[in-house]
Protein backbone atom coordinates (compact mmCIF):
# COMPACT_ATOMS: atom_id res chain seq x y z
CA UNK A 1 0.00 0.00 0.00
CA UNK A 2 1.41 3.63 -0.83
CA UNK A 3 1.32 6.34 1.31
CA UNK A 4 -1.47 8.20 -0.01
CA UNK A 5 -3.73 5.01 -0.28
CA UNK A 6 -2.54 4.53 3.57
CA UNK A 7 -2.88 8.24 4.58
CA UNK A 8 -6.48 8.08 3.13
CA UNK A 9 -7.56 4.34 4.71
CA UNK A 10 -6.74 6.25 8.06
CA UNK A 11 -8.74 8.81 7.07
CA UNK A 12 -11.68 6.60 6.11
CA UNK A 13 -11.11 4.89 9.75
CA UNK A 14 -12.23 7.83 11.62
CA UNK A 15 -16.15 6.81 9.60
CA UNK A 16 -18.73 4.51 11.63
CA UNK A 17 -18.65 0.81 9.91
CA UNK A 18 -21.22 1.36 6.95
CA UNK A 19 -19.40 4.66 5.74
CA UNK A 20 -16.07 3.09 6.52
CA UNK A 21 -16.94 0.28 4.43
CA UNK A 22 -18.71 2.49 1.43
CA UNK A 23 -15.36 4.98 1.65
CA UNK A 24 -13.13 1.70 1.12
CA UNK A 25 -15.17 0.18 -1.53
CA UNK A 26 -13.12 3.17 -3.81
CA UNK A 27 -10.91 1.49 -6.47
CA UNK A 28 -7.02 2.40 -5.35
CA UNK A 29 -5.85 4.44 -8.32
CA UNK A 30 -9.09 6.78 -6.75
CA UNK A 31 -8.24 6.40 -3.11
CA UNK A 32 -4.39 7.69 -4.12
CA UNK A 33 -5.99 11.06 -5.15
CA UNK A 34 -9.16 11.59 -2.72
CA UNK A 35 -8.71 14.82 -1.24
CA UNK A 36 -12.25 14.58 0.95
CA UNK A 37 -15.32 12.71 2.07
CA UNK A 38 -18.27 14.64 1.94
CA UNK A 39 -21.07 13.74 4.51
CA UNK A 40 -24.39 15.66 4.10
CA UNK A 41 -27.79 13.97 5.94
CA UNK A 42 -30.22 12.29 3.61
CA UNK A 43 -27.82 12.63 0.76
CA UNK A 44 -25.17 9.66 0.02
CA UNK A 45 -21.56 9.95 0.94
CA UNK A 46 -19.33 11.25 -1.88
CA UNK A 47 -15.28 11.50 -2.61
CA UNK A 48 -13.88 14.51 -3.79
CA UNK A 49 -11.69 13.22 -6.59
CA UNK A 50 -9.45 15.72 -8.35
CA UNK A 51 -12.39 18.13 -9.34
CA UNK A 52 -14.83 15.36 -9.36
CA UNK A 53 -17.38 14.40 -6.61
CA UNK A 54 -17.83 10.01 -6.42
CA UNK A 55 -20.85 8.75 -5.55
CA UNK A 56 -19.88 6.55 -2.36
CA UNK A 57 -23.03 4.25 -2.19
CA UNK A 58 -26.48 5.05 -2.48
CA UNK A 59 -28.12 4.66 1.21
CA UNK A 60 -28.53 8.47 2.76
CA UNK A 61 -25.83 9.57 5.65
CA UNK A 62 -28.16 9.47 8.65
CA UNK A 63 -28.33 12.24 11.48
CA UNK A 64 -27.06 9.86 13.81
CA UNK A 65 -23.69 8.27 11.43
CA UNK A 66 -22.49 12.20 11.91
CA UNK A 67 -23.18 11.76 15.64
CA UNK A 68 -21.71 8.53 15.52
CA UNK A 69 -18.80 10.59 13.42
CA UNK A 70 -17.98 13.28 15.61
CA UNK A 71 -17.62 10.04 18.74
CA UNK A 72 -15.03 8.43 16.98
CA UNK A 73 -13.23 11.19 15.87
CA UNK A 74 -13.55 13.23 19.49
CA UNK A 75 -12.50 9.43 20.75
CA UNK A 76 -16.22 10.18 22.41
CA UNK A 77 -14.46 13.37 24.43
CA UNK A 78 -16.11 16.08 22.43
CA UNK A 79 -15.55 18.43 26.19
CA UNK A 80 -11.74 17.61 25.48
CA UNK A 81 -11.90 19.26 21.81
CA UNK A 82 -14.61 21.95 22.17
CA UNK A 83 -12.44 24.97 21.33
CA UNK A 84 -11.35 23.08 18.14
CA UNK A 85 -15.31 22.21 17.54
CA UNK A 86 -15.41 26.04 17.95
CA UNK A 87 -13.37 26.54 14.79
CA UNK A 88 -15.49 24.28 13.14
CA UNK A 89 -13.09 20.98 13.18
CA UNK A 90 -11.34 18.13 14.26
CA UNK A 91 -7.78 17.20 13.96
CA UNK A 92 -7.48 13.43 14.28
CA UNK A 93 -4.72 10.70 14.55
CA UNK A 94 -2.47 11.20 10.94
CA UNK A 95 -3.22 15.07 10.94
CA UNK A 96 -6.74 14.34 8.90
CA UNK A 97 -9.62 16.94 9.26
CA UNK A 98 -13.26 16.48 10.18
CA UNK A 99 -14.76 19.72 9.04
CA UNK A 100 -18.24 19.74 10.76
CA UNK A 101 -21.50 21.88 10.02
CA UNK A 102 -24.73 22.17 12.52
CA UNK A 103 -26.35 24.46 14.47
CA UNK A 104 -23.70 26.23 16.51
CA UNK A 105 -23.81 26.88 20.35
CA UNK A 106 -23.16 30.61 21.19
CA UNK A 107 -21.65 31.16 24.15
CA UNK A 108 -20.30 34.56 25.15
CA UNK A 109 -20.71 35.46 21.22
CA UNK A 110 -18.32 32.70 20.27
CA UNK A 111 -19.28 29.03 19.10
CA UNK A 112 -18.79 26.89 21.86
CA UNK A 113 -20.34 23.98 20.53
CA UNK A 114 -22.00 22.34 17.58
CA UNK A 115 -25.35 20.74 18.06
CA UNK A 116 -27.80 18.92 15.53
CA UNK A 117 -24.48 17.89 13.08
CA UNK A 118 -26.13 18.30 9.34
CA UNK A 119 -22.48 17.85 7.38
CA UNK A 120 -19.28 17.03 7.57
CA UNK A 121 -16.30 16.35 5.76
CA UNK A 122 -12.99 14.28 5.93
CA UNK A 123 -10.18 15.87 4.81
CA UNK A 124 -6.90 13.13 4.16
CA UNK A 125 -3.74 14.94 4.91
CA UNK A 126 -1.04 14.15 2.74
CA UNK A 127 2.05 15.55 3.02
CA UNK A 128 4.46 16.10 -0.10
CA UNK A 129 8.00 15.15 1.12
CA UNK A 130 10.61 16.97 -1.16
CA UNK A 131 8.10 19.68 -2.73
CA UNK A 132 10.12 22.74 -1.70
CA UNK A 133 13.48 20.74 -3.02
CA UNK A 134 13.53 22.64 -6.30
CA UNK A 135 12.26 26.37 -4.44
CA UNK A 136 14.38 26.15 -1.33
CA UNK A 137 18.18 27.21 -3.55
CA UNK A 138 15.59 30.44 -4.76
CA UNK A 139 15.31 31.91 -1.57
CA UNK A 140 18.60 31.75 -0.66
CA UNK A 141 20.63 35.11 -0.71
CA UNK A 142 24.20 36.17 0.10
CA UNK A 143 23.35 36.15 3.76
CA UNK A 144 21.19 32.83 4.01
CA UNK A 145 17.37 32.27 4.06
CA UNK A 146 15.57 35.28 2.55
CA UNK A 147 12.26 36.12 4.19
CA UNK A 148 9.28 34.62 1.21
CA UNK A 149 5.87 35.38 0.81
CA UNK A 150 3.72 32.43 -1.14
CA UNK A 151 1.20 33.26 -3.19
CA UNK A 152 -1.84 31.21 -4.50
CA UNK A 153 -5.09 30.33 -5.11
CA UNK A 154 -6.88 28.34 -2.60
CA UNK A 155 -6.16 24.50 -3.63
CA UNK A 156 -2.71 25.30 -5.33
CA UNK A 157 -0.52 24.02 -2.93
CA UNK A 158 1.41 27.19 -1.06
CA UNK A 159 0.41 25.30 2.04
CA UNK A 160 2.11 22.19 1.31
CA UNK A 161 5.02 23.92 -0.21
CA UNK A 162 5.76 26.02 2.99
CA UNK A 163 5.13 23.03 5.40
CA UNK A 164 7.87 21.43 3.36
CA UNK A 165 10.30 24.42 3.68
CA UNK A 166 9.63 24.12 6.76
CA UNK A 167 10.70 20.53 7.22
CA UNK A 168 13.63 21.34 5.11
CA UNK A 169 15.05 24.38 6.50
CA UNK A 170 14.49 22.21 10.34
CA UNK A 171 16.35 19.67 9.38
CA UNK A 172 19.00 20.86 7.23
CA UNK A 173 18.48 20.01 4.32
CA UNK A 174 19.78 22.27 1.42
CA UNK A 175 20.57 24.94 4.21
CA UNK A 176 22.26 24.96 7.42
CA UNK A 177 19.46 23.72 9.77
CA UNK A 178 17.61 26.56 11.69
CA UNK A 179 15.31 26.72 14.68
CA UNK A 180 11.93 27.50 13.29
CA UNK A 181 8.74 28.57 14.88
CA UNK A 182 5.23 27.48 13.43
CA UNK A 183 2.35 29.12 14.36
CA UNK A 184 -0.08 26.78 13.02
CA UNK A 185 -3.43 28.45 14.03
CA UNK A 186 -5.74 26.23 12.03
CA UNK A 187 -4.02 23.04 12.60
CA UNK A 188 -3.05 22.33 8.89
CA UNK A 189 0.70 22.78 8.97
CA UNK A 190 1.60 20.43 11.74
CA UNK A 191 -1.74 19.01 12.70
CA UNK A 192 -1.06 18.10 16.21
CA UNK A 193 -2.21 15.35 18.22
CA UNK A 194 -2.07 14.62 21.69
CA UNK A 195 1.24 16.87 20.87
CA UNK A 196 2.87 15.26 18.50
CA UNK A 197 3.46 16.80 14.94
CA UNK A 198 0.83 14.48 12.78
CA UNK A 199 3.12 15.72 9.74
CA UNK A 200 6.84 15.96 9.16
CA UNK A 201 8.04 19.55 10.07
CA UNK A 202 11.62 18.84 11.06
CA UNK A 203 13.11 18.49 14.18
CA UNK A 204 14.03 21.95 15.11
CA UNK A 205 10.56 23.42 14.88
CA UNK A 206 8.41 24.27 17.49
CA UNK A 207 4.56 24.92 16.41
CA UNK A 208 2.06 27.09 18.63
CA UNK A 209 -1.61 25.43 17.43
CA UNK A 210 -4.90 27.23 17.84
CA UNK A 211 -3.64 30.59 18.66
CA UNK A 212 -4.35 33.74 16.21
CA UNK A 213 -1.18 34.14 14.42
CA UNK A 214 -0.45 37.76 16.01
CA UNK A 215 -0.39 36.12 19.28
CA UNK A 216 1.60 32.97 18.40
CA UNK A 217 4.40 34.91 16.35
CA UNK A 218 4.80 37.03 19.39
CA UNK A 219 4.19 34.22 21.86
CA UNK A 220 7.22 32.08 19.94
CA UNK A 221 9.71 34.93 19.81
CA UNK A 222 9.21 35.77 23.90
CA UNK A 223 9.55 32.11 24.48
CA UNK A 224 11.64 29.88 21.82
CA UNK A 225 14.36 32.37 20.15
CA UNK A 226 13.45 31.06 16.89
CA UNK A 227 15.56 31.63 13.73
CA UNK A 228 12.50 31.23 11.25
CA UNK A 229 8.84 31.94 11.96
CA UNK A 230 6.26 30.33 9.40
CA UNK A 231 2.57 31.09 9.84
CA UNK A 232 -0.13 30.17 7.00
CA UNK A 233 -2.94 32.58 5.13
CA UNK A 234 -2.34 36.32 6.26
CA UNK A 235 -5.72 37.51 6.01
CA UNK A 236 -5.92 40.66 8.71
CA UNK A 237 -4.17 43.93 9.75
CA UNK A 238 -2.87 42.48 13.19
CA UNK A 239 -0.89 39.65 11.57
CA UNK A 240 0.70 42.30 9.12
CA UNK A 241 1.38 44.25 12.12
CA UNK A 242 2.72 41.61 14.19
CA UNK A 243 5.18 40.05 10.84
CA UNK A 244 6.52 43.47 10.81
CA UNK A 245 7.46 43.29 14.71
CA UNK A 246 8.68 40.13 13.98
CA UNK A 247 11.01 40.88 11.02
CA UNK A 248 12.60 43.75 13.06
CA UNK A 249 14.08 41.47 15.37
CA UNK A 250 15.79 39.87 12.67
CA UNK A 251 14.06 36.34 12.42
CA UNK A 252 13.19 35.20 8.77
CA UNK A 253 9.96 35.06 7.83
CA UNK A 254 8.03 32.77 6.37
CA UNK A 255 4.27 33.19 5.28
CA UNK A 256 1.43 32.39 2.80
CA UNK A 257 -1.26 34.81 1.63
CA UNK A 258 -3.98 33.94 -1.63
CA UNK A 259 -2.95 36.56 -4.59
CA UNK A 260 -2.02 36.14 -7.99
CA UNK A 261 1.27 37.57 -7.95
CA UNK A 262 3.31 41.04 -6.85
CA UNK A 263 1.16 43.36 -8.88
CA UNK A 264 -2.24 42.03 -7.38
CA UNK A 265 -0.61 42.30 -3.79
CA UNK A 266 -0.06 45.81 -4.34
CA UNK A 267 -3.68 46.40 -5.15
CA UNK A 268 -4.58 44.84 -2.12
CA UNK A 269 -4.56 47.57 1.35
CA UNK A 270 -3.10 44.85 3.68
CA UNK A 271 -0.38 43.53 1.28
CA UNK A 272 0.64 46.68 0.28
CA UNK A 273 1.58 47.49 3.60
CA UNK A 274 3.60 44.69 3.97
CA UNK A 275 4.92 45.25 0.84
CA UNK A 276 5.94 48.53 1.58
CA UNK A 277 7.20 47.77 5.17
CA UNK A 278 10.05 45.55 3.03
CA UNK A 279 9.82 42.80 4.81
CA UNK A 280 9.75 39.68 1.95
CA UNK A 281 12.43 39.85 -0.10
CA UNK A 282 11.69 36.72 -2.29
CA UNK A 283 7.40 35.97 -3.32
CA UNK A 284 6.97 32.21 -4.47
CA UNK A 285 3.79 32.12 -6.76
CA UNK A 286 2.28 28.59 -6.62
CA UNK A 287 -0.04 27.71 -9.72
CA UNK A 288 -0.98 24.96 -11.69
CA UNK A 289 -0.30 24.43 -15.62
CA UNK A 290 -1.99 21.13 -16.95
CA UNK A 291 -2.82 20.00 -13.51
CA UNK A 292 1.03 20.02 -12.12
CA UNK A 293 1.98 22.22 -9.55
CA UNK A 294 4.43 24.94 -10.40
CA UNK A 295 6.09 27.33 -8.55
CA UNK A 296 7.97 30.58 -9.68
CA UNK A 297 10.26 32.44 -7.62
CA UNK A 298 10.51 36.03 -8.02
CA UNK A 299 13.01 38.41 -5.96
CA UNK A 300 12.37 41.89 -4.46
CA UNK B 1 -26.41 -42.38 57.23
CA UNK B 2 -29.59 -40.93 57.46
CA UNK B 3 -27.45 -38.68 59.66
CA UNK B 4 -24.99 -37.75 57.19
CA UNK B 5 -28.36 -37.06 54.42
CA UNK B 6 -30.13 -34.89 57.14
CA UNK B 7 -26.57 -32.64 57.88
CA UNK B 8 -25.85 -32.39 54.20
CA UNK B 9 -29.49 -31.44 53.62
CA UNK B 10 -29.74 -28.73 56.37
CA UNK B 11 -25.98 -27.54 55.30
CA UNK B 12 -27.70 -27.37 51.85
CA UNK B 13 -30.87 -25.41 52.92
CA UNK B 14 -27.95 -22.70 55.06
CA UNK B 15 -26.13 -22.56 52.29
CA UNK B 16 -29.02 -21.19 50.28
CA UNK B 17 -29.60 -19.01 52.70
CA UNK B 18 -26.61 -17.87 52.83
CA UNK B 19 -26.27 -17.31 49.37
CA UNK B 20 -29.40 -15.09 48.80
CA UNK B 21 -28.32 -12.80 51.59
CA UNK B 22 -24.16 -12.59 50.06
CA UNK B 23 -26.56 -11.46 46.94
CA UNK B 24 -27.95 -8.89 48.34
CA UNK B 25 -25.34 -7.53 49.93
CA UNK B 26 -23.52 -7.92 46.17
CA UNK B 27 -25.63 -5.82 44.60
CA UNK B 28 -25.39 -3.06 47.16
CA UNK B 29 -21.55 -3.63 47.00
CA UNK B 30 -21.94 -2.60 43.07
CA UNK B 31 -23.85 -0.46 43.36
CA UNK B 32 -21.72 1.52 45.80
CA UNK B 33 -18.47 0.51 43.95
CA UNK B 34 -20.16 2.76 40.82
CA UNK B 35 -20.87 5.37 43.06
CA UNK B 36 -17.44 5.99 43.63
CA UNK B 37 -16.49 5.75 40.33
CA UNK B 38 -19.24 7.87 39.20
CA UNK B 39 -17.56 10.81 42.10
CA UNK B 40 -13.90 9.92 40.57
CA UNK B 41 -15.20 10.63 37.30
CA UNK B 42 -16.67 13.85 37.99
CA UNK B 43 -13.35 14.66 39.69
CA UNK B 44 -11.19 14.12 36.60
CA UNK B 45 -13.50 15.99 34.32
CA UNK B 46 -13.93 18.74 36.41
CA UNK B 47 -10.09 19.13 36.85
CA UNK B 48 -8.55 17.73 34.10
CA UNK B 49 -11.38 17.56 30.91
CA UNK B 50 -9.69 14.50 30.63
CA UNK B 51 -10.03 12.90 27.14
CA UNK B 52 -12.30 9.78 28.03
CA UNK B 53 -10.05 6.87 26.92
CA UNK B 54 -7.35 7.94 29.11
CA UNK B 55 -9.48 9.24 31.56
CA UNK B 56 -11.50 5.03 31.64
CA UNK B 57 -7.97 3.26 32.09
CA UNK B 58 -6.92 6.02 34.95
CA UNK B 59 -10.74 4.36 36.74
CA UNK B 60 -10.03 1.54 35.91
CA UNK B 61 -6.73 0.99 38.30
CA UNK B 62 -8.30 3.16 40.84
CA UNK B 63 -12.02 1.89 41.29
CA UNK B 64 -13.17 -1.04 43.74
CA UNK B 65 -14.74 -3.92 41.93
CA UNK B 66 -16.95 -4.24 39.77
CA UNK B 67 -16.18 -0.79 38.86
CA UNK B 68 -12.98 -1.31 37.62
CA UNK B 69 -13.92 -3.38 35.15
CA UNK B 70 -16.93 -1.46 33.73
CA UNK B 71 -14.47 1.07 32.94
CA UNK B 72 -11.61 -1.24 31.68
CA UNK B 73 -13.92 -2.92 29.34
CA UNK B 74 -15.14 0.17 28.35
CA UNK B 75 -11.37 1.77 27.53
CA UNK B 76 -10.46 -1.24 25.99
CA UNK B 77 -12.78 -0.81 23.07
CA UNK B 78 -12.54 2.54 22.79
CA UNK B 79 -8.77 2.19 22.65
CA UNK B 80 -10.03 -0.10 19.24
CA UNK B 81 -11.47 3.30 17.86
CA UNK B 82 -14.05 1.25 16.31
CA UNK B 83 -17.32 2.10 17.91
CA UNK B 84 -18.16 5.50 20.76
CA UNK B 85 -19.02 5.31 24.14
CA UNK B 86 -22.82 5.01 23.25
CA UNK B 87 -22.13 1.52 21.96
CA UNK B 88 -19.86 0.52 24.19
CA UNK B 89 -21.28 1.24 27.68
CA UNK B 90 -24.48 -0.73 27.18
CA UNK B 91 -22.81 -3.39 25.96
CA UNK B 92 -20.35 -2.76 29.30
CA UNK B 93 -23.05 -2.76 31.51
CA UNK B 94 -24.81 -5.84 30.58
CA UNK B 95 -21.58 -7.84 31.09
CA UNK B 96 -20.73 -6.16 34.54
CA UNK B 97 -21.39 -8.89 37.36
CA UNK B 98 -23.56 -8.43 40.81
CA UNK B 99 -25.50 -5.28 39.12
CA UNK B 100 -29.16 -4.88 39.97
CA UNK B 101 -31.76 -3.78 36.96
CA UNK B 102 -32.68 -1.10 38.46
CA UNK B 103 -28.67 0.35 39.13
CA UNK B 104 -28.43 -0.68 35.40
CA UNK B 105 -31.36 1.31 34.43
CA UNK B 106 -29.76 4.37 35.87
CA UNK B 107 -26.20 4.12 35.02
CA UNK B 108 -27.63 3.17 30.98
CA UNK B 109 -28.30 6.60 29.60
CA UNK B 110 -24.99 7.65 30.83
CA UNK B 111 -23.88 6.26 27.01
CA UNK B 112 -25.19 8.92 25.48
CA UNK B 113 -24.26 11.73 27.23
CA UNK B 114 -20.17 10.36 28.23
CA UNK B 115 -18.07 12.30 26.26
CA UNK B 116 -20.87 13.70 23.66
CA UNK B 117 -20.92 17.23 25.34
CA UNK B 118 -19.16 19.98 27.16
CA UNK B 119 -17.92 19.03 30.68
CA UNK B 120 -20.49 20.92 32.65
CA UNK B 121 -23.07 18.87 30.81
CA UNK B 122 -21.47 15.42 31.65
CA UNK B 123 -21.08 16.56 35.40
CA UNK B 124 -24.43 17.59 35.72
CA UNK B 125 -25.69 13.98 33.96
CA UNK B 126 -22.85 12.43 36.07
CA UNK B 127 -24.31 14.18 39.59
CA UNK B 128 -27.63 12.80 38.54
CA UNK B 129 -27.17 9.58 38.23
CA UNK B 130 -24.37 9.61 41.08
CA UNK B 131 -26.99 10.50 43.18
CA UNK B 132 -29.79 8.07 42.27
CA UNK B 133 -27.37 4.96 42.72
CA UNK B 134 -26.30 6.52 46.45
CA UNK B 135 -30.23 6.00 46.75
CA UNK B 136 -30.35 3.00 45.75
CA UNK B 137 -27.44 1.93 46.96
CA UNK B 138 -28.72 2.75 50.28
CA UNK B 139 -31.82 1.00 49.51
CA UNK B 140 -30.18 -2.11 48.94
CA UNK B 141 -28.19 -1.62 51.62
CA UNK B 142 -30.76 -1.69 54.07
CA UNK B 143 -32.45 -4.75 52.66
CA UNK B 144 -29.61 -6.69 53.07
CA UNK B 145 -29.14 -5.67 56.45
CA UNK B 146 -33.31 -6.55 56.91
CA UNK B 147 -33.37 -9.51 54.47
CA UNK B 148 -29.53 -10.37 54.86
CA UNK B 149 -30.59 -12.03 58.25
CA UNK B 150 -34.13 -13.38 57.47
CA UNK B 151 -32.57 -15.38 54.17
CA UNK B 152 -29.85 -16.88 56.16
CA UNK B 153 -32.27 -17.74 59.43
CA UNK B 154 -34.82 -19.49 57.00
CA UNK B 155 -31.82 -21.22 55.17
CA UNK B 156 -30.75 -22.38 58.56
CA UNK B 157 -34.53 -23.14 59.65
CA UNK B 158 -35.65 -24.32 56.25
CA UNK B 159 -32.82 -27.23 56.65
CA UNK B 160 -33.64 -28.23 60.33
CA UNK B 161 -36.65 -28.66 59.34
CA UNK B 162 -35.50 -30.73 56.13
CA UNK B 163 -33.27 -32.54 58.61
CA UNK B 164 -36.16 -33.14 60.89
CA UNK B 165 -38.32 -34.27 58.80
CA UNK B 166 -35.78 -36.90 57.31
CA UNK B 167 -34.71 -38.37 60.94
Amino acid sequence: MNGGIKAYVQAASVLPGRLRREALSLSEGQQERAEELRLRTRWPMTALVGEQEVTLGSAPVSPGELEQLLELASRSSVHAVLQQMGRGYLTVAGGHRIGLCGTAVMRDGVVSNLRGISSASVRVARQVMGAAEPVLPQLLGPQGLESTLILGSPGQGKTTLLRDLVRMISEGEGTPPLRVGVVDERGELAALYGGIPQLAVGRRTDVVEGCPKAQGLMLLLRAMNPQVLAVDEITAPEDVAALVSAAGCGVTLLATAHGAGLEDLRRRRLYRELMDAGVFRRIARVFRKDGVRQVEVEAV
Amino acid sequence: MELLGAVLVSGGGLWLGLRAAEELRGRARAAGSLCAALLLMEGELRLSLTPLPVLLERLAGRCPFPADRLMAHCARELGRGERGISQVWPEALNALPGLDWESRTILQPLGSVLGRYDAESQLQALEAARTALEGRRDRLEAQFRSMGRTYRALGLTGGLFLMILLL
